[in-house]
C-alpha cells in the first residue's frame, strides 16, 4: 500500500509541468464558475418595462448563477462522465440557471428562477467530475492516464477555445494609422488608443483622435457606430470644473526652463491647442457641468437603450458610467486619464514621444477562453431581456387584460426564449462564430474555437500553447503583423511558426511562458482593490507624490506618472524613479510583502524621443509572464526567481546564462539573467536535438514536421471515438533526444522509429526524394501503422406493426 | 512663473472661465457676466519662440549647417571586395562582388559580380 501510494505520488509529480501547459485555459474557466458569472450579471443593466394603459413598471434585474455539474439524464444525480458524451455524440454540459428579482414598482422583489439551459463544461475544471482525479481514475473512465482538459466535448466532437491576441488592457498606446484620416474632413492619422476592460471582462475601446487644428476627438462604438464627441465636452462633463483647471492641468507638463531636453515631452504649443479645445466648448455654450451633460443627454437618449423616457443628465451619467474609461468608477479618475492621453497625443504629435507598436508583443495580451464565454454570455442574456421585453409589450398591446402585476403571466413570457442562451454558447463552441451586434470590442468573429486534433501528440499539445493574432490579418498584404519582433523574446518562440499562410500569425508559446490569471499562487483569488491600495501604500512610502488634493502638477522630464492598471495614481520624482522601481522588484520576491509576484513593473525611462516615460504597473489577469532569475535577489541570498511580463521586459537588462555579456554597455550592467538557453523555445520546439547545429529553417520545419507524422495516438485507443485516427505499431523511443523529452512524459505518446540510414553518395543509386528500404525491416513491421476510420451506420427498423 | 501662470489672464478671475474678447474697453465672461478692464490685460503676452531651423524642419528644406560628419554625395564610392575571378567578357582577372540573400532561407545567397575595367555585371547562384 505505502509503495502503491509512493508511486502514484510520483507519477503525479511526473506529469506537472505537463499540466502547466494547459493551465491558462483551466484556470480562466474556473474563474468563471467561481466569480466571473456572477460579477457578469451585476454587471448587466436591469431592464424596466411600462406599457400602455397601465401605471404599473416592472423591473428585472439579474442577480446570481447557478452553474451544475453535468449529470446524466434520466438519472437523479448520475454523473457523467466526458467519455459517455464523446461516444454518445452528446456535449459534455451543465445546468445553467439564473437567479432574478421581479419588482413591480415599489413592491417587494420577488425571485424567480429562470433555467437558461445548458453550458458546456471545460475538462478538468472544477465542475467536471474528473478534476484532481489521479491517473487510475483517469483510466478507469476511459481516459488518457495524462488527460489535462482544456477543452469542451460538443456533439462528440473536441473543441478548444483558441487564444487571441488582443490589444493591452488598460494602456492608453498612441498609434499613427492611415484610416484615421478617413473619420472625416482636418482628422490625421494619429490617435491614442486605450482599450478599458471592466471587472466582467468587456471591453469598450476609446480612441482620441488629433485634428489638425490641433483639438482632439474621443471616440468610441455604441450600437454599432463610432461616436466622436470633441473632448472638451467629456473633460467638463466628468468633473465640476472651471476652464482654468483644464488649462492649468494640461498645460502644467511643460516648462520653457527644460526646451528640447532629455525626457521633454510637451512643446510650448500646448498652450494654443488648450485654448483651441476650450473655445470649442465655449461656442457650443457649454459652460457648466450640468449644461455639458444636457447636451450630452439630448444627443445619446435615442442611441442608448433603455433611456427613452429618463431626463437628459441621466443619460449622460449612463453614457460615461458605461462607455468612457469603464475600468475607473472615478470621474475624477476618467478626468485625470483623459487629460494624461491628450498630453501623450500632442507628443506624438510634436515628435517628443514615439508612437507604440501595435504589433509588438509589448502592448499585446491574451482573450482566454473563460473571458471569451463571459463575454459573450452576457451578449446573449442582455439580449434575452431585450427580447422578454419586446414579447411583453406586445402582448400586453394586443390583449387589454394582460396585468404586468401577474407574475405567472410574466414568467410564462420570460421563459419563452430563455432555452436559447444555453444554446448559443454551445453553437459558439461548436462552430467557433460569435453571433452578435454589437461585435463585443473582439478583432473578429469567426475561427474563436478549433478542433483539438489528436493525430499525435504534438499536435495535440501546441492547440493549446498556440496564440493567434486573428484572422483578419491572413488576408491583407502588408508583412508587419508577421515579423518576428524582439518584443516577443521569452514568450513567443522564433522558431515555432507555420511555414504557410498563417506564418508569424499564429505563434507558440514558450515551454516558460504562462499567462496571468485570476488566482494568485496558492490558489485563492486575488482580491485587486486590495493589491491596488497596498501598492499605493507601498509607493507612498517609496516617495510617491499621491493625485487627489493638486491641480497643478508637472510631467515629465521632473516628475513621472504613476498608472496602475490604467489609473493615475500618483507621480514620482525622475530622480528616485530607478530606486523605487528596485523597491518594487524586491517586494515582488518576498512571499507576504502584499504585493503580488506576477505585478508588471513597466518602467519607461525618459529619453529623447523615446516611448511617453512613466511607471506603468499592471496586476490584471491576461498577461504574458515567464521566470528570469534576479541578480538582485541572487546578491541577498533570498528567491531570486522574478515574473516579467512584456512590457517591462523591454526596458530591462538581461543577460543569457552561456555567454559572455555580449557586449552589453557597462552603463547598464545586467540586473536579470535568463535561467535556461533553450526557455526562449516552445515545446515542441525544445524537442529538436541539435537545434544550435541547424539552419534555422529546418528547426522551423521540424516543428511542423513533428505535428505531422503518425505517432501513437492514445493509450486509451479502445475508447476513443475519432472519426479517423493514426496509429504506429511498432513505436520507439528515440536513441536521441532533449531533456524536454523527459520533463514533458512524450515517451507516453512516442511519434516515430529508430533507423539507420545509410548514405549512398554514388549518383547512379539515388533518385530525387526516393528513399531504399531494407525488405527484411519493413517485413518485421517496421514503420507499419493502422488508421481507424469510422463510418455512420444506419439501421432501418422493420417492424410488423 | 509657470508656463499656466503667465497665461491666467485669459481666465475669469471668479468662475475660472474662458474670457471672450469682444470689446476693446474688456473682457467679459459669458458665463458670470466678470469684465476685466483692458487696462488690466495690457503688456500681457503669450510669448513663442520659434527658431528658423524650426521653420525648415516644418518646410521640410535642408538644414542651414551641415555636420562634419555628413560625407558629400559626390565623396562616398563604394568599395567592394574584390575576388580572383576571371571576367566572362574581358577577361580581367579581377573582380568585384557583393552578396544578397534573395531566395529563401534554406538556400545559398546570390553573388554579384562587377568588373570593374569593363563594366560588365553578372550574378551566380550558388
Amino acid at each position: 500500500m505505502a509503495a502503491g501510494k509512493s508511486s502514484s505520488a510520483s507519477k503525479e509529480d511526473q506529469y506537472a509541468a505537463l499540466r502547466e501547459l494547459y493551465r491558462p485555459h483551466i484556470d480562466s474557466f474556473d474563474y468563471f464558475i467561481d466569480e466571473g458569472l456572477d460579477k457578469m450579471l451585476q454587471s448587466i443593466r436591469p431592464v424596466e418595462i411600462t406599457v400602455p394603459n397601465s401605471p404599473t413598471t416592472l423591473r428585472i434585474s439579474l442577480e446570481k448563477g447557478h452553474l451544475f455539474p453535468p449529470k446524466r439524464d434520466g438519472r437523479l444525480d448520475a454523473p457523467l462522465y466526458p467519455q459517455q458524451c464523446r461516444q454518445a455524440r452528446t456535449t459534455y454540459h451543465g445546468e445553467f440557471k439564473v437567479d432574478t428579482f421581479i419588482q413591480c414598482n415599489d413592491g417587494p422583489a420577488v425571485r424567480q428562477t429562470f433555467n437558461f439551459g445548458y453550458l458546456p463544461i471545460m475538462l478538468m475544471s472544477k465542475l467536471c467530475h474528473l478534476r484532481g482525479a489521479d491517473s487510475e481514475k483517469l483510466i478507469f473512465h476511459g481516459e488518457e492516464a495524462t488527460e489535462m482538459g482544456g477543452y469542451f466535448i460538443c456533439g462528440g466532437m473536441e473543441r478548444l477555445v483558441r487564444i487571441l491576441i488582443l490589444q493591452k488592457r488598460n494602456y492608453p498606446m498612441g498609434l499613427i494609422r492611415g484610416s484615421f484620416v478617413n473619420r472625416g474632413a482636418g482628422y490625421t492619422d494619429k490617435a491614442v488608443i486605450i482599450r478599458c476592460v471592466q471587472d466582467d471582462q468587456s471591453s469598450v475601446t476609446i480612441k482620441l483622435y488629433y485634428l489638425l487644428n490641433g483639438s482632439a476627438r474621443l471616440g468610441f462604438w455604441l450600437g454599432g457606430r463610432e461616436f466622436l464627441l470633441p473632448v472638451g465636452i467629456v473633460l467638463k462633463a466628468l468633473i465640476d470644473t472651471s476652464d482654468r483647471e483644464i488649462f492649468t492641468s494640461l498645460t502644467c507638463c511643460y516648462s520653457d526652463h527644460y526646451e528640447r531636453g532629455k525626457g521633454v515631452v510637451s512643446t510650448q504649443l500646448i498652450g494654443e491647442r488648450a485654448q483651441i479645445i476650450l473655445d470649442e466648448v465655449r461656442d457650443l455654450s457649454l459652460f457648466t457641468r450640468t449644461e455639458c451633460l444636457l447636451h450630452l443627454g439630448k444627443y445619446f437618449r435615442s442611441v442608448m437603450e433603455g433611456f427613452e423616457k429618463d431626463d437628459f443628465e441621466t443619460v449622460a451619467e449612463a453614457v460615461l458610467k458605461d462607455y468612457i474609461f469603464v475600468h475607473l468608477q472615478n470621474n475624477h479618475d476618467k478626468f485625470n486619464l483623459l487629460i494624461f492621453m491628450l498630453q501623450k497625443l500632442y507628443a506624438i504629435v510634436d515628435q517628443t514621444a514615439s508612437p507604440d507598436k501595435a504589433d509588438a508583443l509589448q502592448y499585446q495580451e491574451v482573450l482566454l477562453p473563460g473571458h471569451l464565454i463571459t463575454v459573450f454570455l452576457k451578449d446573449r442574456l442582455q439580449d434575452w431581456l431585450r427580447k422578454s421585453k419586446r414579447l411583453i409589450v406586445e402582448e400586453a398591446t394586443k390583449n387589454k387584460s394582460f396585468d404586468l402585476n401577474d407574475s405567472q403571466e410574466v414568467r410564462k413570457f420570460l421563459s419563452k426564449t430563455s432555452a436559447y442562451v444555453g444554446k448559443a454558447i454551445q453553437s459558439m463552441i461548436k462552430v467557433g462564430k460569435v453571433n452578435s451586434q454589437s461585435g463585443l470590442d473582439l478583432p473578429q468573429r469567426d475561427g474563436m474555437t478549433i478542433h483539438a486534433e489528436r493525430l499525435n501528440f504534438h499536435r495535440y499539445i501546441s492547440h493549446f500553447r498556440s496564440v493567434h493574432r486573428g484572422s483578419s490579418f491572413a488576408k491583407m498584404r502588408t508583412t508587419s503583423v508577421r515579423k518576428l519582433l524582439p518584443e516577443s523574446w521569452g514568450f513567443l518562440c522564433p522558431v515555432h511558426t507555420p511555414d504557410g499562410e498563417p506564418c508569424g500569425l499564429l505563434n507558440h508559446m514558450t515551454s516558460t511562458c504562462r499567462i496571468s490569471s485570476f488566482y494568485n499562487s496558492e490558489g485563492a483569488t486575488k482580491d485587486f482593490q486590495k493589491i491596488k491600495m497596498s501598492l499605493i501604500a507601498r509607493l507612498v512610502g517609496a516617495g510617491m507624490a499621491q493625485l487627489l488634493p493638486r491641480i497643478e502638477r508637472t510631467g515629465p522630464p521632473e516628475v513621472l506618472h504613476v498608472h496602475v492598471d490604467g489609473c493615475i495614481v500618483g507621480s514620482i520624482a525622475s530622480a528616485k524613479i530607478e530606486e523605487v522601481v528596485n523597491h518594487l522588484r524586491s517586494l515582488k520576491l518576498l512571499p507576504h510583502s502584499g504585493i503580488p509576484e506576477d505585478l508588471e513593473v513597466g518602467y519607461v525611462p525618459l529619453s529623447h524621443g523615446g516611448a511617453y516615460p512613466g511607471l506603468y504597473l499592471f496586476t490584471n489577469p491576461a498577461r504574458f509572464l515567464r521566470p528570469v532569475r534576479s541578480l538582485l535577489g541572487l546578491s541577498n541570498g533570498g528567491p531570486n526567481i522574478e515574473l516579467i511580463g512584456p512590457f517591462e521586459q523591454a526596458f530591462m537588462e538581461i543577460r543569457c546564462p552561456d555567454g559572455g555579456d555580449g557586449g552589453r554597455n557597462k552603463l547598464f550592467p545586467a540586473t536579470h539573467e535568463e535561467i535556461h538557453p533553450t526557455a526562449i523555445l516552445s515545446v515542441v520546439a525544445n524537442l529538436t536535438p541539435w537545434s544550435d547545429h541547424n539552419q534555422s529553417p529546418r528547426n522551423m520545419y521540424q516543428c511542423q514536421m513533428a505535428k505531422q507524422t503518425m505517432g501513437f495516438c492514445g493509450q486509451a485507443l479502445k475508447f476513443r471515438t475519432d472519426v479517423k485516427a493514426f496509429h504506429l505499431q511498432t513505436p520507439q523511443t528515440p536513441i536521441v533526444r532533449t531533456a524536454t523529452y523527459s520533463k514533458y512524459c512524450m515517451d507516453e505518446f512516442p511519434s516515430g522509429t529508430n533507423a539507420i540510414v545509410a548514405v549512398l553518395s554514388y549518383t547512379g543509386y539515388d533518385m530525387e526524394d526516393a528513399m531504399i528500404l531494407n525488405k527484411s525491416a519493413v517485413d518485421r513491421g517496421m514503420f507499419r501503422g493502422h488508421i481507424f476510420q469510422v463510418s455512420k451506420c444506419f439501421f432501418p427498423f422493420f417492424g410488423d406493426s | 512663473m509657470a508656463f499656466w501662470q503667465a497665461r491666467d489672464f485669459l481666465f475669469c478671475g471668479v468662475c475660472g472661465t474662458l474670457l471672450k474678447f469682444d470689446s476693446v474697453r474688456s473682457a467679459s465672461c459669458p458665463l458670470c457676466g466678470f469684465k476685466r478692464k483692458a487696462k488690466d490685460i495690457e503688456g500681457k503676452e503669450t510669448r513663442y519662440t520659434v527658431t528658423a531651423e524650426d521653420i525648415r524642419r516644418e518646410l521640410k528644406l535642408d538644414p542651414y549647417v551641415i555636420l562634419e560628419t555628413t560625407l558629400k554625395e559626390e565623396d562616398v564610392i563604394v568599395e567592394r571586395a574584390t575576388v580572383n575571378k576571371e571576367c566572362e567578357k574581358c577577361k580581367n582577372p579581377e573582380l568585384q562582388y557583393y552578396t544578397k540573400q534573395l531566395r529563401s532561407a534554406d538556400e545559398g545567397q546570390t553573388v554579384f559580380y562587377k568588373c570593374a575595367n569593363c563594366r560588365h555585371e553578372f550574378n551566380e547562384n550558388q
